[in-house]
């Protein structure tokens, strides 16, 4: 790049007016063009999103139109405060066991697969979020389910009933 | 006897078609880039393990922002004018022609109907620093049903899109799923952001 100032020159002679070298050094530039191409190349295919289609059934008027669900094949999840997932599934005597888990790998994913080993294919998920869980955790659920293969859930609010075995479930820890 | 020398060659390239093409590519992902436009709230997406790519095809996206106020995003300008004709004869709102010029340059937007208004009338600065207290969805003003019975009505095959922020609140995502259920739309999309499927199952 640099060049080398030979000096000495103009020994005698006439005085020649000095050349200027048309070429420019283009090196700077291209560097700035291919820094700004990989920054809008990057810039736009990374900000794609991603999304998943979600169904909800539609509300049926009379209760009687309901499918009737199998309750030993179904297992309910309340999503409530602060990531905590609550599951129970009906025994055979109609009492229920009432768990509190929560989104780790050991927590609600262990529980589906048992279940899902237990019942088979025919197993129903309700998911019941109450009023203070998160947009998250929903989501959490949703994309846990489908890792997990398991197609038929439902989504329900929860029942005051619910929110009262929450609040005994909290109760007892404490 | 002076030693043959060695022709020198010169390392400087021609470096004037490179910059060429360099230049050309960087025109083509500057004119396809598409511009972010700035949105009145950030939204911060779960993460889910599905590769499905979200594209703003004939859609409208609902959006919940952390602090539970619920906007709406029409991403197709032909689809904004076609809304706030059809919009502002269902519900008598009178509005010039400027204002719906105004509504076709916003895409997004989350305020009651009688704030909107108002909106489409200021300038462009004080529209940036609008107070959006969100579209309400509530059982006694359900606003966010109008817009969706709007959408529907001037493009039957639009669908819908719900982009909540991860610690919005599910109150509000309940009553979008009510809103929607209400106008018969039982299957729409949720937008995530991408996370690795675990391997150990």
């Amino acid at each position: 790049m640099a060049e080398i100032n030979t000096g000495g020159g103009d020994k005698g002679g006439k005085k020649r007016s000095k050349k200027m070298s048309t070429k420019v050094d283009m090196t700077p530039m291209v560097d700035l063009a291919f820094l700004l191409i990989t920054f809008f190349m990057l810039a736009t295919t990374l900000t794609k999103q991603q999304k998943f289609d979600f169904a909800v059934p539609p509300d049926v008027k009379d209760q009687k139109d309901q499918p009737e669900l199998k309750a030993s094949n179904a297992i309910t999840l309340i999503l409530g405060k602060d990531d905590a997932v609550y599951w129970y599934v009906m025994n055979q005597d109609g009492t229920t066991d009432f768990h509190k888990t929560d989104f780790s790998e050991d927590g609600i994913r262990a529980t589906l697969i048992e279940r899902k080993k237990a019942v088979g294919k025919n197993l129903n998920v309700v998911i019941k979020p109450m009023k203070d869980s998160k947009y998250k955790n929903l989501v959490d659920i949703i994309d846990e389910l489908g890792i997990l293969g398991i197609g038929k859930q439902a989504l329900v609010d929860a029942t005051p009933n619910d929110i009262q075995l929450v609040q005994a479930e909290n109760a007892s820890v404490n | 006897m002076s030693k043959v020398k060695a022709k020198r060659q010169s390392i400087s390239l021609d470096m004037t078609a490179m910059c060429d093409m360099a230049f050309l590519l960087l025109t083509f992902f500057i004119l396809t880039a598409k511009m972010k436009v700035p949105e009145p709230a950030q939204f911060d997406v779960p993460s889910s393990v599905s590769t499905e790519k979200y594209e703003e095809k004939d859609l409208i996206r609902i959006s919940i922002s952390k602090d539970d106020r619920i906007f709406l995003t029409i991403p197709d300008q032909i689809l904004r004018r076609e809304m706030i004709d059809a919009y502002s004869n269902t519900f008598k709102l009178n509005l010039s022609p400027k204002q719906k010029e105004t509504f076709e340059l916003t895409e997004t937007f989350g305020m009651q109907r009688s704030d909107l208004i108002s909106y489409l009338a200021q300038s462009d600065a004080v529209r940036k620093k609008f107070p959006q207290s969100g579209i309400p969805a509530d059982s006694t003003n359900n606003e966010l049903e109008q817009w969706i019975a709007t959408a529907k009505g001037v493009r039957p095959k639009v669908t819908i899109a719900i982009k909540g922020d991860k610690d919005a609140n599910y109150t509000k995502f309940g009553e979008v799923i009510a809103a929607l259920k209400k106008r018969r739309i039982y299957e729409f999309s949720l937008v995530t952001s991408l996370e690795n499927k675990p391997t150990n199952l």
